[in-house]
């Protein structure tokens, strides 16, 4: 009887866990497989571009490097300034633009739905704001096959903004 | 070290009478209104904290170079992280969902129509590097022509953000897109 009340404790136990392991630890977020990014859509101030992996791929890169709090491991992205890609294609930051920018914000995309939100400020690197946002299409002199496209943020800690598998980026009007 | 205690004294007291001397003359420059409060929109509820509530929350130092007057500064105030946290604005499993949460955004306004916006995420320090306050002194003293509350970023490189005359914080939800 002592023995059955035994295993019942550990097969409740046993029950608990998954949703402990669901409890949202913060980067310990579960990351699973999406369709990779296949082109990059931008709609930016009423106009839409997009952009094929391949016309990313030749645009002036920047590499970054950030310690992934979820892998626990140190890592070396190459991409595109995202401040370069909105300022080329219809969302430049400056003077005459300010304060349209800074009424607005900006939201990032996968392909699976999953949305996060960005400042303009804090994307405009390294003019508005320090560190440096990039939409990363290699991580560690390889290309990340898995993604196609990813979000990377220096400033971050926690990479649970660094969106996996980006396809649509949008400059939105903040509501008031 | 006794004269060092009473230095100290003497300079806590007369920090912590400075924000009371700010309400009760306000200097301005011209045609800047000038905050009395700071009011905290969270899920379409309002909290209205009066200048004497927020001397009362624990502040924090944050050092900044002012571009627009050429001065290196440093302000004092509260964590608006630690404001939003009291309303169940975290990332660490509070009110909001951690999903929603990363798709939140927030509106911080000054008297005179002005706002500007912040991710949710990025206000948090243990979040995003630096730190964003609701300042109520600057350099030791009350802010005084700058409208009594300013928003003060860290990591911004220019004051945009810098919010005169701070009067009202919004926490919201993109729709979507």
């Amino acid at each position: 009887m002592r023995l059955t009340r035994l295993v019942l404790a550990a097969l409740l136990a046993v029950a608990t866990l998954p949703a402990l392991a669901q409890t949202p630890t913060a980067e310990e977020m579960p990351h699973k497989p999406i369709p990779a990014t296949t082109s990059l859509t931008l709609v930016l101030n009423g106009k839409s571009t997009t952009l094929t992996l391949a016309q990313i791929a030749a645009l002036p890169h920047k590499s970054v490097s950030v310690f992934n709090a979820h892998e626990k491991k140190n890592e070396t992205y190459s991409g595109v300034p995202l401040a370069a890609l909105l300022t080329a294609n219809g969302a430049p930051f400056n003077h005459q633009t300010q304060h349209d920018m800074l009424n607005s914000y900006i939201t990032i995309k996968g392909t699976d739905g999953y949305t996060v939100v960005y400042s303009t400020v804090e994307v405009y690197t390294p003019d508005y704001h320090t560190g440096d946002v990039i939409i990363a299409d290699t991580r560690d002199g390889q290309p990340i096959t898995t993604d196609g496209l990813r979000m990377v943020s220096t400033e971050d800690g926690h990479p649970m903004r660094w969106l996996h598998s980006v396809t649509t980026i949008t400059l939105t009007k903040a509501g008031y | 070290m006794r004269l060092i205690r009473i230095v100290l004294a003497t300079a806590s007291v007369a920090l912590f009478s400075l924000p009371l001397a700010a309400q009760t003359s306000p200097a301005t420059i011209p045609g800047r209104t000038v905050s009395h409060s700071l009011t905290l929109v969270v899920e379409g509820k309002p909290t209205v904290y009066s200048l004497a509530d927020l001397a009362a929350l624990p502040h924090i130092p944050v050092a900044v170079h002012n571009k627009r007057t050429n001065t290196d500064d440093v302000y004092s105030g509260v964590p608006l992280a630690s404001l939003l946290a009291a309303h169940g604005v975290t990332y660490t499993g509070g009110d909001v969902p951690l999903h929603k949460f990363l798709r939140c955004y927030i509106v911080a306004h000054s008297t005179d129509d002005y706002f500007v916006t912040f991710s949710s995420a990025e206000v948090f320090p243990d979040f995003h590097t630096g730190d964003v306050i609701v300042a109520d002194s600057v350099n030791g003293k009350p802010i005084a022509v700058n409208g009594q509350l300013e928003l003060v970023s860290s990591e911004d490189k220019r004051p945009s953000r810098l919010v005169y005359s701070l009067a009202k914080i919004i926490f919201l939800e993109s729709p979507g897109e």
